[in-house]
């Protein structure tokens, strides 16, 4: 009989108990390995979103209060040549479907930069083209296309959340299949002449997106808008774009840093299970192990078959946390609600599995060290 | 006859290693669950806590919320012929607000700036409408037509360089400095994260033309309905509600930690619950003789499995108990929220005895889901074969 055997053996004795102990491992590990990828996720959107070498240039104080349109031609005169690829305006306009109470992310952008600031959408010339044609042309995101119902060449009416509340009517000219989460965009000019029409004051913007040509020219805007627009009526501060959305998540409570520390609490949950079954299952097999040591297996034996036990257990749990909801994500476009598409990264798999593991190893530590210091003519004594 | 329950007590002290462990195990579920619960619950009831039932607050049509409403003069002398609102010599007890936005590093970060809200007002009015909840912590209010402030305490708590003697800076066209002056709590409501001062100062380093809000005062729900109804008609059509309407209607996001912590729950009781069926399991198969002679010296099965259920839910509750005990550590403990104003809102936990109650209850579910099975196994055993067990 070799080690593996006796191992495999010795979890099998009781399936029940093992059974219900790897549920009680995979449960837990599980919720770690979601809260890791909501984490992984959330970090790698915001480096991802500095490799964009994007700057956003919004009022000092806050990007509520909307600045001048003229600011984005003094952004393009300032800079040295070559320094700015394309800079596009934004303004929130936050529309609302007639009857239905939520806002969705929409915003009007600047018709003729809006592809090149935002590349990562991939929106083709085709799409672009019409952007440019139609006047009340709007692009929106698979997922609110979806959500809503709509199709390229459908007319959509919605309701700016923000006064005056005008009503205005688009047409969807593309989907573009790369473009995130629930957005609406459609042309600044448009928008311009719609509150010029209703207000007679022109639209406002909240962010100017200064797409960089180089990590050296993203770091000339950090500093030099901001000093030029000093002291002036519109000052203004500029960030990195994951400095900007970090704002959201910090004052919104961080969820998501809320979850990772649920995640990483409750593996003390599989320890404490893992540790349960390893001390029952020592104690119940204090006589087998005095047996063993009496045939003269080494202590040193002993301590490493019930390690080995340990982990194993841990192992098998971190399997079954892992492996279908791993198998799930990379096999199909799996999304959760405000989460969208989620992919276990590898580098979580393989960490959710370790943890698992050294849980199961921690786990047995204690019993491991008992039975290794087992005093054999006690032991073979007692009765259980 | 029944067991008597000091067996149960017993039983669990003679394998103290296996109690100890699986009460720990319940303690972390349930105090988790608590605390889950205290970040859902308690981000509600701050805003609700701010709406008064009897204030009511007056908006422009369309606006959801008071960042994005707009009231002109005219507009707030339409509202001085509202009936039923609590008048005092000139006319009704008004108070006309703007709302604004800041912002400023919190303490413990310095790269990330966070909102807060500004709120222009007449300090009088203000705490008229606010049936006196304003209290001065320190210093004093600010002066009309200065270049003065004071923080909610929240505000003071959570952003560097918001204290009294500080400057902080206000407005659009031309940002401005303000000197903080005092500080006030409004006992736990949203305004605790608010930045008060003068509001046509406000309106004027804001570029407003225009107020965001006006609030009233009535008596009871009925004159609420009446003034209501006559905001809303068409003399003034204009958008009125009651400040807890508005201000529950406002907390949104909190569905999301509320789906969290139920899946939370189910996922980490599950886990919990499988650790206490073995935990009996072992109890129930280091017992079999015992239950032999038990059932021999005349107790019943029934006798048996009520018996090995108490026990499961007394270790369950036990570790329910001191789960909850634990949570009451963070009872207190600063959050912050985004309601729709963008504008980040501060609320403390609380563990309330709501709170404590549904954890309880979690907590003898995992135990009853955990030892019904067990104690199934030991009512079910035959006497002459449990008693032949070595």
């Amino acid at each position: 009989m070799t080690r593996t055997t006796v191992l495999i053996k010795n979890l099998t004795r009781n399936r029940l108990r093992t059974t219900l102990t790897v549920l009680a491992i995979a449960l837990p590990m599980f919720v770690f390995t979601m809260a890791r990828t909501m984490v992984e996720q959330v970090h790698e959107m915001l480096a991802e979103s500095d490799l964009k070498l994007r700057v956003a240039v919004h009022q000092k104080l806050s990007f509520t209060s909307p600045l001048p349109q003229r600011i984005r031609e003094e952004i393009e005169g300032l800079a040295p040549e070559g320094y700015i690829t394309a800079v596009c305006r934004t303004s929130w306009f936050g529309g609302r479907i007639e009857g239905k109470p939520a806002a969705f992310a929409s915003m009007a952008v600047d018709r003729d930069t809006f592809a090149k600031v935002y590349a990562e959408f991939e929106i083709t010339p085709a799409e672009n083209e019409r952007f440019q044609e139609e006047r009340r042309a709007a692009m929106v995101s698979p997922e609110l296309a979806k959500s809503q119902n709509w199709k390229v060449g459908d007319r959509v009416t919605l309701t700016g959340s923000l006064p005056p509340n005008p009503k205005m009517e688009f047409v969807i000219v593309a989907i573009p299949p790369k473009m995130s989460r629930q957005w609406f965009y459609f042309a600044m000019d448009y928008y311009d002449e719609t509150l010029r029409k209703l207000t007679g004051s022109p639209a406002g913007v909240n962010n100017f997106w200064v797409k960089c040509s180089s990590p050296e020219a993203r770091q000339w805007a950090l500093t030099a808008i901001d000093k030029h627009f000093a002291s002036s009526e519109n000052e203004t501060r500029t960030e990195l774009e994951s400095t900007f959305f970090a704002q959201f998540m910090k004052s919104g409570g961080d969820w998501v840093g809320l979850t990772w520390n649920v995640g990483r609490l409750i593996v003390l949950v599989a320890v404490a299970v893992a540790f349960n079954t390893m001390s029952m299952s020592f104690r119940e097999r204090t006589r087998e192990i005095a047996v063993l040591r009496t045939l003269g297996f080494s202590a040193g034996k002993i301590v490493r078959m019930v390690l080995s036990e340990g982990v194993l257990l841990g192992l098998i749990g971190g399997l079954i946390a892992v492996g279908p909801i791993y198998a799930l994500t990379h096999l199909t476009e799996f999304s959760i609600p405000r989460m969208g598409t989620m992919q276990i990264p590898n580098q979580t798999a393989a960490i959710a599995l370790a943890v698992a593991c050294l849980c199961g190893l921690l786990a047995a530590l204690v019993p491991a060290l008992m039975a290794g210091r087992l005093k054999v003519a006690t032991a073979l004594r007692k009765v259980v | 006859m029944a067991l008597p329950f000091r067996y149960n007590v017993l039983s669990l002290a003679a394998r103290p290693t296996s109690t100890i462990t699986s009460t720990l195990l319940i303690a972390i579920v349930i105090g988790t669950f608590a605390y889950l619960q205290a970040v859902t619950d308690s981000a509600f009831s701050t805003m609700a806590a701010t709406g008064d039932p009897n204030t009511i607050l007056v908006l422009s049509q369309a606006a959801d919320s008071e960042s994005v409403s707009r009231l002109g003069k005219d507009e707030l002398n339409k509202l001085e012929m509202t009936p039923g609102v609590v008048r005092n010599g000139s006319g009704p007890i008004i108070s006309p607000e703007v709302v604004a936005i800041s912002s400023g590093y919190t303490k413990d970060d310095d790269n990330v700036t966070v909102n807060a809200a500004v709120r222009g007002v007449d300090y009088d009015a203000a705490c008229a409408v606010r049936h006196g909840r304003v209290r001065i912590l320190a210093g004093r209010p600010f002066q009309p037509g200065t270049y003065e402030v004071m923080v909610g305490a929240s505000t003071q708590r959570l952003f560097r360089g918001h204290d009294i003697g500080d400057e902080i800076q206000l407005g659009t066209r031309g940002v401005r400095p303000f000197k903080v002056v005092g500080v006030f709590t409004t006992d736990g409501t949203s305004a605790d994260s608010e930045i008060w001062a003068y509001s046509e100062t406000i309106r004027d380093v804001y570029g407003r033309g225009s107020y965001s809000s006006a609030r009233m005062l009535v008596p009871d729900e009925q004159a609420g309905r009446t003034a209501i109804d006559f905001i809303n008609g068409p003399e003034v059509a204009l958008s009125a509600k009651t400040e807890r309407e508005y201000y529950t209607t406002l907390s949104t996001n909190q569905t999301v930690t509320q789906v969290l912590s139920v899946i939370m729950i189910i996922i980490m009781g599950t886990a919990a619950a499988f650790a206490v069926a073995n935990t009996m399991y072992a109890a129930v198969a280091g017992r079999v003789r015992e239950i032999g002679m038990l059932r021999a010296v005349g107790f019943g099965r029934v006798n048996i499995l009520t018996s090995f259920v108490l026990e499961g839910l007394l270790l369950a509750l036990t570790g329910g108990v001191l789960g909850c005990a634990l949570s009451l550590l963070c009872d207190g403990m600063q959050r912050n929220m985004l309601p729709r104003t963008f504008t980040t809102v501060s609320y403390g936990l609380a563990i309330t005895p709501k709170i404590i109650g549904t954890s309880l209850i979690v907590a003898v579910a995992i135990g009853l889901v955990g030892s019904i099975m067990p104690a199934w196994r030991a009512a079910r055993m035959s006497v002459t074969t449990a008693l032949r067990e070595a």
